[in-house]
């Protein structure tokens, strides 16, 4: 019973020290009592410790199969191994939602520790706002879906965790989605907590910035291995559906992008303050909306792992969270008055603001798309779906207009940039994208959407192809290194510009990879017998026989197929299709064959006496995609890295005194230490 | 065995509890690291922490200028009008630091907030051993001028090379014996006499 007790009694504790902790650390802020402060502190400490305490005794509960508890008969069986079960923490509702509270807890106590001695004004109302946040979870984990409810008689098997989600890649997905999630709850409690003091100048911008990055980065991981994971299992050929699910971690992730470059503005020219508390704000609702979504089951998605009905909690702690944050910003409106005015079009702030609209206009139709369903029910009584076809006509050109400001705005200076200065950086990207749609017409590509996406990524890479030029060519000139060495440094002394550049060419190649792949997939459905073949685009596939294996989870039945191109052998393929036992359930594996030009994939559909049913599809450069997502990661980890890592250390010249490297004056003592 | 978990459970939570209210039992003595001011404002080791912040975040931006230039996507008229701005904040982030007892290189530069805060607690530390200092507040505009100008040359690691080209389109410090006082008729604070803006509040001063 210990780990059952423990569990529940921690989740109740850590619900009313949260309590605790909100109101010690407002009241503390506000009358400036450093007692109640430090208690609010430590209780925030408390509830991390319990709530860690919690999460450990469901997860050997798991791991033990403790069937005496709920929530682990209903998501794991005798059959299932030690990792799955692990994953299982996250398989269902309850589960998922203490991960949320853990990893909110975590990031609490590590944004306790790094700021104990420093924003001491902002800190009592940043620990106050990430409790809050807390407090809404535990008030569900206490109340509504309790992880620890037990069975009045324990049953000898569980029920096993849903087949679907017995793949490694969805055992990393949602703790990727979720670090992003619940990642955004630090920026906005510091925004929170500026708004609440008044300090509302870049502090609350700088202090965050990494754990945007981080937040930002998580999320972004998160929907590629959803990605990836819907490729390989769902079967249908594609890795985007606009899948209600899949909108709600994308509008957050369009939101966070966008904070992301007017951040910048706001440093470099204290403008925009307005415009930023209100996108962390958003970002940060949609976070929740997106828990909602996914827990509420409002909405039919392939996501339906964990659906309830308790989704009014959720929809009235959105209104409360949106209600008091914005008439924070309202109250605080003169604090946050513009320190410049915009000056020119041709600037780089100017291309931010235009790249924010951007970005914001397209959260807010894939929000219109995502929610339009519910509303037209409530309206008309009628549920009406809103399919791809909505999505794609609306988001293609928002996404191809953005691709076209990633390419343009690294050309533009801060302030502004002269007719000629711009004429002058615009030519040779210009030419170099019209040469590529050149080749692309030469070759028959004339899918509009297509030529264009593909032509200004075209354009994005050639400037940021230009950037590097140039910036090369200055430290080469100026600090006569070698190309490579200019290069490195150059990246390494630069790593918020230039980890951003890599970012951008990382998006490139994924559009590219998207346009091509939607613009261009071919597909082919067929019945075959062993012996016959099909041939699509020259390439011909023969089914060559059917091979069936069993373990104590599933069945599975692997057709094999031989891929020739021109004659060639080229490999085998063998698409797979299992049956679960417990739930009982079919799932497929695709069969792909990935290659640069294009991904060769095949679902094995079903088989028969006469044959069996097959659904070919050629992809073309889909693995651009996921290339496109290792230059994201590579190019987002550079932003991370501290400042200062990575650069080669060189001697002083004599003149600023030392033989040894420029960190020479840190190490020794400083005049005043030294005393 | 009943007993052992309710024992356990029982611990863990009131622990916790203890803990929380451990503050409100035992006020803490010292309140400098969680509370602003009587003003309000931050107390001194933190403000300072913050104004090195801001010291080496107006560099970077005076190496961005900078950089935007040796690329090529600045006018030169653009590049000194914004220099000139530029280096305005930076020389004010200097004299503020001045005038809060940080000399002339006891902070070496970096561009990393959380080590620019530790730096400053060190020198805090040392300074109020020390013996407060900050009275005096004689250092010219131009020994501060001289001053960024070096610190960002050390930051950058540039060798001074004999044909570089100066990184603004001014004369560099020169020693003066009397500092003939000119003050800025817009807000009153002490300018040098080579400044074209005034390092306060950025009014044209030539």
């Amino acid at each position: 019973m210990l780990f059952i007790e423990l569990g529940s009694y921690g989740i109740t504790a850590a619900f009313v020290l949260a309590i605790f902790s909100v109101i010690a650390s407002v009241w503390g802020g506000l009358s400036r009592r450093a007692d109640f402060i430090l208690a609010g502190r430590n209780a925030a400490m408390a509830v991390f410790g319990l709530v860690t305490a919690a999460s450990v005794a469901l997860l050997w509960l798991l791991l033990a199969r403790d069937y005496r508890v709920e929530y682990v008969a209903g998501h794991v069986d005798n059959q299932l191994n030690a990792f799955y079960r692990f994953s299982a923490f996250w398989g269902g509702q309850e589960g998922s939602l203490l991960l949320w509270v853990l990893l909110l807890c975590i990031f609490s106590f590590t944004v306790i520790v790094q700021n104990r001695d420093r924003n001491q004004v902002l800190m009592p109302y940043v620990t106050a706002t990430l409790m809050v946040t807390a407090l809404f979870f535990l008030t569900v984990l206490a109340f509504i879906t309790p992880p620890f409810a037990t069975l009045p008689t324990p049953p000898p098997d569980g029920k096993g965790l849903n087949p679907l989600l017995q793949d490694w890649g969805m055992v990393i997905h949602p703790p990727n989605l979720y670090l992003g999630f619940v990642g955004f709850a630090v920026p906005f409690a510091f925004c929170i907590g500026a708004l609440v003091s008044g300090k509302l100048d870049t502090d609350w911008i700088t202090s965050t910035r990494r754990w945007t990055l981080f937040a930002w980065f998580f999320l972004g991981i998160g929907i590629l291995l959803g990605g990836a994971w819907a490729y390989k299992e769902l079967g249908w050929g594609g890795y985007w559906a606009w899948d209600p699910v899949e909108n709600a971690s994308l509008m957050p992730w369009l939101t966070g992008t966008a904070f992301l470059h007017s951040v910048m503005i706001q440093e470099k020219r204290g403008m925009l303050k307005v415009w930023n508390v209100s996108l962390i704000i958003m970002t940060y609702a949609l976070t929740i909306f997106g828990t909602f979504l996914t827990r509420s089951g409002i909405i039919s998605s392939v996501h339906a792992f964990a659906s309830s009905s308790f989704g009014w909690a959720f929809l009235a702690y959105l209104a409360i969270a949106l209600a008091v944050s914005f008439g924070l910003v309202i109250w605080r409106l003169p604090l946050l008055r513009s320190e410049h005015e915009m000056e020119s079009f041709f600037s780089r702030e100017a291309s931010f603001l235009l790249n924010n609209v951007v970005l914001v206009g397209m959260t807010f139709a894939v929000f219109w798309g995502t929610i339009f369903p519910v509303v037209s029910e409530a309206v008309k009584g009628i549920k009406v779906t809103v399919g791809p076809p909505f999505f794609n006509q609306v988001n293609v050109p928002i996404a191809i207009l953005l691709i076209f400001l990633a390419g343009a705005s690294p050309l533009l200076a801060w302030r502004r940039t002269s007719g000629k200065q711009f004429q002058k950086s615009f030519v040779y990207p210009s030419v170099v994208a019209a040469g590529g749609l050149a080749t692309l017409l030469l070759f028959g590509v004339t899918h509009v959407f297509a030529v264009l996406a593909i032509a200004l990524s075209i354009f994005s890479v050639a400037t940021i192809w230009l950037e590097y030029y140039r910036g090369v060519s200055a430290r080469v000139r100026h600090q006569g290194e070698n190309a490579w060495t200019a290069f490195w440094e150059l990246t390494m002394r630069n790593k918020r510009r230039f980890g951003g550049y890599i970012v951008h060419l990382g998006m490139a190649i994924l559009f590219i990879g998207i346009a091509a792949s939607s613009a261009y997939q071919q597909v082919g459905e067929v019945r075959l017998r062993p012996g016959e073949s099909f041939s699509m685009n020259g390439i011909r596939l023969r089914y060559e026989g059917l091979r069936e294996t069993r373990n104590p989870q599933y069945t599975s039945a692997f057709a094999k197929l031989a891929v020739y191109q021109g004659g060639r052998r080229l490999g085998d393929i063998e698409p797979e299709k299992r049956l679960y036992f417990t739930p009982p359930q079919p799932t497929t594996e695709a069969g792909i064959r990935r290659g640069f030009a294009s991904d060769i994939y095949a679902v094995f559909a079903e088989a028969g006496e006469d044959g069996a049913t097959f659904r070919f599809m050629i992809n073309p450069l889909l693995n651009w995609v996921w290339m496109g997502g290792i230059i994201f990661t590579l190019g987002s980890l550079i932003c991370f890295f501290p400042e200062r890592w990575g650069r080669r250390r060189r001697a002083l010249p004599s003149a600023y005194g030392s033989e040894g490297d420029y960190r020479a004056p840190d190490k020794s003592p400083t005049p005043a230490a030294a005393e | 065995m009943e007993i052992l978990t309710t024992g356990i459970v029982g611990l863990t939570v009131a622990s916790s509890f203890l803990y929380a209210v451990w503050p409100l039992v035992r006020p803490p003595e010292d309140a400098g690291s969680v509370l602003p001011d009587a003003n309000g404002r931050e107390t001194r080791e933190h403000e300072i922490a913050r104004l090195l912040l801001e010291r080496d975040q107006a560099y970077k931006s005076i190496m961005d200028i900078e950089f935007d230039r040796q690329m090529g996507k600045l006018s030169d008229e653009d590049f000194a009008q914004m220099m000139e701005g530029a280096r305005a904040r930076a020389l004010e982030v200097l004299r503020k630091l001045e005038a809060r007892g940080v000399e002339e290189g006891a902070v070496p530069v970096r561009i990393d907030e959380r080590e620019a805060g530790l730096a400053a607690e060190q020198f805090a530390a040392g300074a109020e051993a020390a013996g407060e200092e900050d009275e005096e507040e004689e250092s010219t505009e131009d020994s501060l001028d001289a001053r960024l100008e070096e610190e960002i040359l050390a930051y950058r690691k540039v060798k001074p090379a004999e044909g570089a080209p100066k990184p603004a389109p001014r004369p560099a410090a020169k020693p003066r014996a009397a500092s003939a006082a000119r003050f800025c008729p817009s807000c009153g604070a002490k300018a040098g006499e080579s400044h074209n803006f005034c390092a306060a509040c950025g009014f044209k001063l030539k």
